[in-house]
């Protein structure tokens, strides 16, 4: 993986001196807190219902077992032991101090981290395939890519005042395990027809209040255009993005509002001055970096003690069947640790969790850790011989739920229990959910099935892209829930469609029931999941069943 | 809870937000800071002080920031929000126990049902 060089080190340390500097100038009232507020924004620092919250970048969401060892001990030292991993493969501390902020930024430096660009109208940190490096399904990895545009990114003044916040994602395999759809911008690493690596910029994808999938601005980019072509879109977006209405301030809303042609027009124009401007210096820099992404050296060991595992535990053979997934490398495969264990917070870790994994990515892993967007951590490179020992470690721990892809591995956001803006909870509908189904039993049977909930209308829980979506609002004074079908987040990215009128918190559970029940008793076979089955039968029979009465039907 | 019970049986309380630890205080009648509801000053729903007091911390926002009106009735004699967003800020997250409620000087809402 890549690390740090003398420039990235002197930046962070450099930033986090400059808000050590604010903080103080705030607590002796030199600063407003209209001036101070998006100087701690810029520094991913919130506030939030009951106090600040921190946001900490994992650019692409990879970490080493030193870093993730760091945050195990940040959350001590500075927070009540333990993170949350989010959506967008990043961690929040919930309970930080405002005057501990710059010993966390501090902290953070030593072990190559920062909060730049978690938060604030800029380039977010970027986001990528949690698979990437190691997917059987994988062309090209993505990470370099990524780096780049991180190097690039961090700290570009022209795009330091964007009209809105502005996420990239890139994935470079068969299958789109990084939303790059509901992105501002998408980038797929691709081939020409001669087999050249290039890729496929889409833009103007995103979610939150009006719900849109990227449309496919250029097919085919070559390699050394990327950087020229990113800046010709951004400096279009930042001249005619909306400032005037920060709800259609979002590159999804330029691209509807001027049409894709013409955007892609002006983007074309644009191109052609910014690449006169790059003197291949980036390629140099992206040669590098390719070079830290190489492929770890994976040892081939005997098999006898996984193949006798596989035969004799049916705990084991679940884990494996669930959460682990086809690797380049035949004798290894990449490992999901849920953070899902059934009745828990989605993404949540404890300090003491995060060192198991440390140790397990350190001692069998490469060294390497993922967080994926679906607020799990990954060991991506695992041989299987390693397998016992892991799940061994990871049983003891707590660790071993074997539910990923399956209905209680939910996407929740922090929602009403943490978030300021959260309209409704999102973890106990997760929890509620999860535990449910586990007492049912039900979940292996079930298959395949992506639950995603969000407490408020801006999505960061991608509900809008859930196979079932719950989007939490305000009803009267309390909460309800409202359901959307047939989401899907991968390469046949769907927004899901609103099913009819909410529920309350406490029927909630009861609706999601009944669809997963609708579900077993209409599809064809085992192997007909529930996007497959809602996707040849379309929402009448989920809505009926939701809503018996034709009264309901018609209110909805 | 509804707001039926504000309506009929309301007080206004201020609060606030800790500029360093962020969390959530309430205006005492000292015109002290307390970090629990139940310690508030009760302001007539109609009294315009109420309102005065959160345009005052708007202008000044050296101690506490985010300044706003919390509407609560009484309930067996302790101020409670109507709103169950406020019951949150008064009480804690519901998924962990921590924050107000794990402080147990005093006694705290009872938290919201799912």
């Amino acid at each position: 993986m890549y690390h740090y060089n003398e420039f990235d080190r002197r930046f962070v340390t450099a930033r986090s001196a400059s808000f050590r500097d604010q903080v103080a100038r705030r607590l002796d009232g030199s600063l407003s807190e209209d001036e101070f507020r998006p100087l701690r924004l810029m520094n991913g620092v919130y506030l939030l219902l009951h106090g600040y919250m921190m946001r900490i970048a994992i650019p692409y969401g990879t970490l080493s077992s030193r870093q993730m060892l760091g945050l195990a001990d940040v959350s001590e030292r500075f927070d009540k032991g333990y993170v949350h991993f989010t959506t967008r493969q990043n961690i929040q501390l919930h309970w930080p101090k405002l005057t501990e902020v710059p010993d966390i930024l501090d902290a953070l430096a030593e072990f190559d981290m920062h909060a730049i660009q978690a938060s604030g109208s800029c380039i977010r940190s970027v986001t990528a395939d949690h698979f990437a490096g190691a997917a059987a399904d994988e062309d090209q990895d993505p990470r370099p890519t990524a780096e780049l545009i991180r190097q690039w990114s961090s700290g570009h003044d022209e795009f330091a005042f964007l009209p809105r916040k502005f996420k990239l994602a890139v994935s470079g395999a068969v299958h789109d395990r990084a939303v790059t759809k509901a992105h501002d911008i998408g980038i797929r690493l691709v081939r020409d027809a001669a087999g050249n690596p290039g890729y496929e910029i889409s833009v103007g994808g995103g979610l939150g209040r009006t719900p849109m999938i990227a449309r496919v601005i250029r097919d085919y980019l070559a390699k050394p255009d990327l950087l020229p072509y990113l800046e010709a879109i951004l400096q279009v977006y930042n001249q005619i993005g909306r400032r005037d209405n920060k709800f259609k301030a979002r590159i999804k809303i330029t691209v509807h509002e001027t049409g894709i042609k013409e955007l892609q027009a002006m983007v074309e124009a644009r191109f052609l001055q910014q690449r006169a401007r790059f003197d291949g210096m980036d390629q140099q820099v992206l040669a590098e970096i390719e070079r830290s992404f190489a492929l770890p050296d994976l040892a081939e060991k005997p098999l006898d003690a996984f193949q006798t595992a596989m035969a004799e535990n049916g705990a084991f053979r679940s884990f494996i069947d669930t959460n682990t997934h086809a690797h380049k490398h035949p004798e290894h495969l990449i490992v999901s640790v849920s953070l899902k264990s059934h009745g828990a917070t989605p993404g949540d870790a404890s300090a003491a969790q995060m060192r198991l994994l440390a140790q397990l990515a350190a001692r069998y892993g490469h060294d390497e850790l993922r967080v994926s967007h679906e607020q799990n951590i990954i060991l991506p490179h695992v041989h299987k011989a390693d397998l016992p020992a892991v799940y061994g470690a990871l049983y003891q721990a707590g660790l071993a739920t074997a539910n990923i892809g399956l209905i209680s591995d939910i996407i929740a956001c922090p929602g009403m229990d943490y978030c300021d803006l959260a309209t409704a909870r999102s973890i106990p509908v997760a929890q509620a959910i999860a535990t449910q189904f586990d007492e049912l039993k039900l979940e292996h049977d079930i298959g395949p099935l992506k639950i995603k909930i969000s407490g408020c209308i801006n999505a960061c829980g991608h509900h809008h892209v859930g196979h079932i979506g719950i989007l939490g609002l305000e009803k009267a004074g309390v909460e309800s829930y409202q359901i959307t079908l047939g989401g899907d987040g991968t390469e046949d990215a769907a927004i899901g469609q609103r099913v009819g009128p909410g529920f309350a918190a406490d029927q909630i559970l009861g609706a999601i029931e009944t669809l997963v029940s609708t579900y077993l008793t209409l599809r064809l076979a085992r192997d007909e999941t529930f996007i497959s089955c809602f996707r040849r039968l379309g929402i009448a029979p989920f809505k009926q069943a939701l809503y018996p009465s034709k009264e309901q039907n018609r209110a909805a | 809870m509804t707001k039926a019970a504000f309506a009929s049986n309301g007080f206004l309380v201020v609060s606030a937000q800790d500029l360093i630890r962020g969390d959530v205080v309430y205006l005492g009648p000292d015109r002290h800071w307390t970090r629990h509801l139940p310690d508030a000053q009760l302001f007539d729903r109609n009294d315009p002080e109420a309102a005065a007091q959160v345009e005052r911390l708007a202008l000044d926002q050296s101690a506490v920031i985010a300044a706003s009106l919390v509407e609560v009735f009484l309930s067996q004699g302790i101020p409670r929000p109507w709103h169950f967003r406020e019951v949150f800020r008064a009480t804690g997250p519901s998924n962990r126990f921590l924050g107000k409620q794990a402080d147990q000087r005093q006694q705290e809402p009872e938290h919201v049902p799912l």
